[in-house]
């Protein structure tokens, strides 16, 4: 900036030239001066036809006419007044767009409103959410002054290489130089730098635009007069140069794009193998790469090579042609076809997508390596193939001469950066497919959400699904984050945004006692449970872990199941969210394959569920009995939130709640709460016990975020359970319109009947469901209940059923009880 | 002021542009009617609706030579009928230009030629 002048003079003359500008380049003042000069033209001519000398005089109202409309139409000086040659204040840099708007002696405020009032200004509002009230606020709260904002504007113009100060540029230095600008932008998920990108966003899309209307230089009418018909190409294939050139393509030259593509033209303009595989996954660019190609070659400026200048590139799709030919004899006819008249033509580069399908035998493939190998081998016509590693490498393994022909060109998913910029130009095309305006802050969450639960595609693909998705969602034609988030949760089918509804704040923050309306007690295990949970949707864990890891343990019947059906109800929106495997069907050393086995083999292995369904409770229960080598497998998913399956495919738990139950060392839970030890004093001990005991090794159990010790209920929340239990009876009963009330004293010996100090609560729910169910079913029967009453169950009821059941269930000879066996754990 | 800015336009970056448009007018006709490729490529086969290369007797490698030979005919004599239709056009867009170059600074000067003609009551 140096020694610039950041005052401005009204009466410069660029400041005239702009101000007149506003309303000579107004298209009606422009249609004026065109009428009149033209008719003042017409006049004069015919006036001096019709020897009237006064007709002359007309030239003086039509040139001036003339050179006006000349001076402000659309190559006129005025439409874009350039910046001064040697600039030194700061009119000499603005854009005349807004120096022409600026009042005499104007303040930041008016600065801010009247850059607003802009395309720019337009830019700022719609894509990043920035509006005139913003603006007003951090100004009048920064009492900032304009010269500050003059000298960071013509930082960032220097910066960018731009040649003025824009009115983009105004506003973006507006917001990042005001005290505590970052916490200001953190309110619209942005950051200073997110606005320099947007500056360099808009001038982008400027020139691309300018770019596409202007026409291109593509060879005239006589350019494929030397190249030969193509009839049966045109029938089955698709010319994509065809396609470029009637719409051309937007595209930003990403610089590992440009690598590839001088890459296949450096093969094809060399004497060797003229063929190219783009090898990479799905989405990541390899049609638009063919696209790019092609539009370079059509082009053909000075970096294209004579010989590859106006070829023509034609895509064969290899479904349909497969699907078009009666029979592999006629498919291989039809295909020596096509590559004959590629040859013949001598301009036609081909296009295999999917190239794997014509290399393989099977349901809708077929093998026509014999008649593809030679053409590869000969090199006669030029040839892109495109699949993804995985078919290369079984193409390669089953045919080594096939893949030694073939020049492999690797196409690798594109980073953040380049994404972006790829998002940023292929927006305009979306923005016109699904007429709706994008937000930038969409864009970005498109990238991290794609980015972290689509797996089945590739950067930038599966963030421009996203994107275009997400217009489906939108509100009044403009997609905000939380469309995009809307987008993928209607895809993947769960909640990805952090908590932002008053209804979902308060159902964590009482996450507590929701749980506690299905489960009795075990506060503690609770307690830990919601604060990991909450962590997660506040957004402030650690997300290349699970959202948490827990190890339950425990008695049976207390809690532990209950507990994480619990959550995945409340956090995940059903109980069908919870992932179960019972351990102790893992004992074997090679049961891990079964664990992580592919979806197409066995639906039901752990990684084929949370590939299907990433937001779930993941349940192993009894983890004490697993295979130390299936142990093993689990220590990586409980440290990095990642488990390969069996073709090694990453499947991610990153989203996952993962808990690990065991019985170990349930007696010695009990021995110390009976002997009045409080849960949160034996914690440590009794897992040091568990590690001197060789039960588990500490490596797995430092793998857990909480060990989470359950106790056994006592008498009163046995009670409590029994309650739990009848409104599950009464629920059920509410489709009869009849309900039950049981006796205090008939509870208390449904516990007793019920409750089995090793199975815990478990066998009490089978004893109060067949007690209360056969008492209401005889009374129904017995006409004694009507609609709408509610019935009365005493101690008599309990004791007259419970009585009659334990007669008719009574041994012929009880066996000896078995001797107590007391596992000592140290 | 801004007459003198408009004056000082006129005749320095607008006479400029100016003659870079009809540069531009020339170059876009060219590609058009594909002059520079076409007289590259003048005795190509047209269409390459001709046999290649072809082995056998001589007779039919007598064929094929005719074949190509009359390909090549009908594709020099469509070729140069498009190079002198560009070529015209081009003449016609540089005639065109070139008288537009030349008026491009008299314009201003009309109002006095208008005064002139209505004083002296000049007529056709």
């Amino acid at each position: 900036m140096g020694d610039m002048n950041t005052n401005s003079d009204y009466q410069s003359l660029r400041a005239q030239k702009a101000r007149f500008a506003r309303f000579v380049t107004a298209p009606v003042a422009q249609f004026v001066l065109v009428m009149v000069a033209s008719l003042s033209l017409i006049g004069a001519g015919a006036l001096i036809y019709l020897d009237m000398s006064i007709g002359w005089l007309l030239l003086l109202l039509a040139t001036p006419c003339v050179m006006l409309a000349a001076w402000g139409g659309e190559t006129g000086e005025l439409r874009d007044i350039p910046p001064a040659a040697k600039p030194d204040s700061i009119d000499d840099l603005m854009s005349s767009d807004l120096l022409g708007k600026l009042p005499k002696d104007y303040t930041t405020e008016q600065l801010a409103i009247f850059a607003l009032k802009t395309p720019e200004g337009i830019f700022c509002m719609s894509r990043f959410g920035l509006h005139v009230e913003y603006f007003k606020t951090i100004i009048e709260e920064s009492k900032l002054e304009t010269g500050p904002v003059w000298q960071e504007a013509e930082r960032i113009r220097q910066q960018l290489g731009l040649p003025k100060i824009s009115a983009l540029m105004v506003l973006t230095a507006i917001a990042r130089i005001v005290p505590q600008s970052e916490t200001y932008l953190a309110r619209f998920k942005i950051d200073g730098e997110d606005l320099i990108k947007g500056v360099s966003w808009y001038f982008h899309l400027r020139q691309l635009i300018s770019k596409h209307t202007e026409r291109r230089k593509d060879g005239g009418i006589g350019r494929d007069w030397s190249f030969g018909y193509t009839p049966t190409l045109s029938r089955f294939g698709l010319n994509i140069s065809e396609q470029v050139s009637y719409g051309g393509i937007l595209n930003r030259d990403v610089e590992a794009h440009q690598q590839i593509v001088d890459r296949i033209v450096g093969l094809f303009s060399q004497g060797g193998r003229q063929n190219a595989a783009l090898i990479g996954p799905l989405g990541s660019g390899k049609t638009t790469l063919v696209h790019t190609l092609a539009e370079r070659l059509l082009v053909a400026g000075p970096t294209t090579p004579k010989q590859l200048r106006y070829q023509q590139i034609f895509a064969l799709d290899p479904s349909s042609l497969i699907a078009q030919a009666h029979g592999r004899g006629e498919l291989e006819g039809l295909i020596q076809q096509l590559f004959y008249e590629a040859y013949s033509a001598k301009n036609i580069i081909l296009f295999l997508d999917d190239a794997h399908l014509f290399f393989e035998d099977g349901t809708g493939s077929v093998d026509l390596s014999n008649v593809l190998l030679p053409i590869l081998e000969g090199g006669a016509v030029r040839i892109i193939l495109a699949m993804d590693e995985q078919h290369w490498l079984r193409i390669s393994q089953q045919n080594a001469a096939l893949a030694q022909y073939i020049n492999r060109v690797p196409v690798a998913p594109t980073n953040e950066a380049d994404t972006m910029l790829i998002m940023e130009d292929q927006l305009i095309l979306i923005e016109h497919r699904q007429k709706a305006s994008y937000m930038y802050q969409a864009m970005q969450e498109a990238y991290r959400l794609s980015d972290r639960y689509i797996r089945d595609q590739a950067m930038p693909g599966k963030a421009l699904m996203l994107l275009e998705s997400a217009a489906g969602f939108s509100q009044h034609g403009i997609v905000a984050p939380p469309d995009v988030r809307q987008a993928i949760e209607q895809t993947v089918g769960v909640k990805v945004g952090t908590a932002d509804t008053t209804e979902e704040r308060q159902t964590l923050l009482n996450l507590e006692d929701l749980i506690h309306e299905r489960m009795i007690n075990q506060t503690r295990a609770v307690q830990v449970v919601s604060d990991a949970l909450r962590r997660a949707r506040a957004g402030v864990r650690n997300q290349d872990r699970p959202i948490g890891t827990f190890l339950f343990l425990g008695p049976t019947g207390v809690g532990k199941t209950e507990l994480s059906k619990a959550l995945a109800a409340v956090f995940f929106g059903g109980e069908d969210r919870m992932v179960r495997i019972d351990l102790n069907e893992y004992v074997q050393p090679n049961d891990v394959t079964r664990l992580i086995a592919d979806a197409a083999t066995d639906s039901h292995s752990l990684t084929a569920q949370i590939a299907r369904q990433p937001f779930s409770v993941v349940l192993l229960d009894e983890i004490e009995k697993a295979h130390p080598n299936v142990l093993n497998t689990l220590l990586q998913l409980l440290d990095e939130g990642i488990l390969r399956d069996i073709n090694n495919r990453e499947v991610s738990f990153r989203d996952a709640i993962i808990i690990a139950t065991s019985n170990a060392g349930a007696d010695r839970i009990r021995q110390y709460i009976e002997a009045g030890w409080k849960m949160e004093d034996f914690e440590q001990k009794f897992t040091d016990e568990l590690i001197n005991s060789n039960q588990f090794r500490p490596e797995f159990l430092n793998r857990f975020d909480e060990i989470v010790l359950f106790r056994p209920l006592n008498q009163s929340e046995l009670l409590q359970v029994i309650d739990l239990i009848l409104k599950g009876i009464n629920k059920t009963l509410a489709s009869q319109k009849v309900s039950i009330n049981v006796a205090d004293d008939a509870k208390r010996l449904l516990v007793e009947a019920g409750y089995d100090p090793r199975m815990g609560a478990r066998p009490m729910r089978r004893i109060v469901q067949r007690a209360v169910e056969n008492i209401v079913a005889r009374r129904m029967l017995g006409g004694q209940v009507a609609p709408g009453t509610q019935m009365e169950i005493s101690l008599t009821d309990v004791q007259t059923i419970l009585g009659q059941e334990s007669k008719s269930n009574m041994p012929v000879e009880t066996p000896p009880p078995p001797p107590e066996v007391s596992v000592p754990l140290h | 002021m801004l007459i003198i800015a408009l004056f000082s336009w006129w005749y320095t970056t607008a006479w400029k542009d100016l003659g870079r448009r009809i540069e531009q007018r020339i170059d876009r006709a060219l590609d058009f009617f594909s002059v520079g490729l076409l007289m590259r490529t003048l005795f190509d086969p047209f269409r390459q609706i001709a046999a290649g290369k072809v082995r056998g007797s001589v007779d039919a490698q007598f064929r094929a030579w005719t074949d190509r030979t009359f390909s090549r005919f009908i594709g020099a004599a469509v070729r140069s009928i498009f190079i002198v239709l560009g070529t015209v056009s081009v003449l016609a867009i540089i005639m065109v230009g070139f008288l537009q170059m030349i008026l491009w600074p008299f314009v201003p000067l009309l109002p006095l030629l208008g005064l002139a003609g209505a004083m002296m009551g000049w007529g056709i």
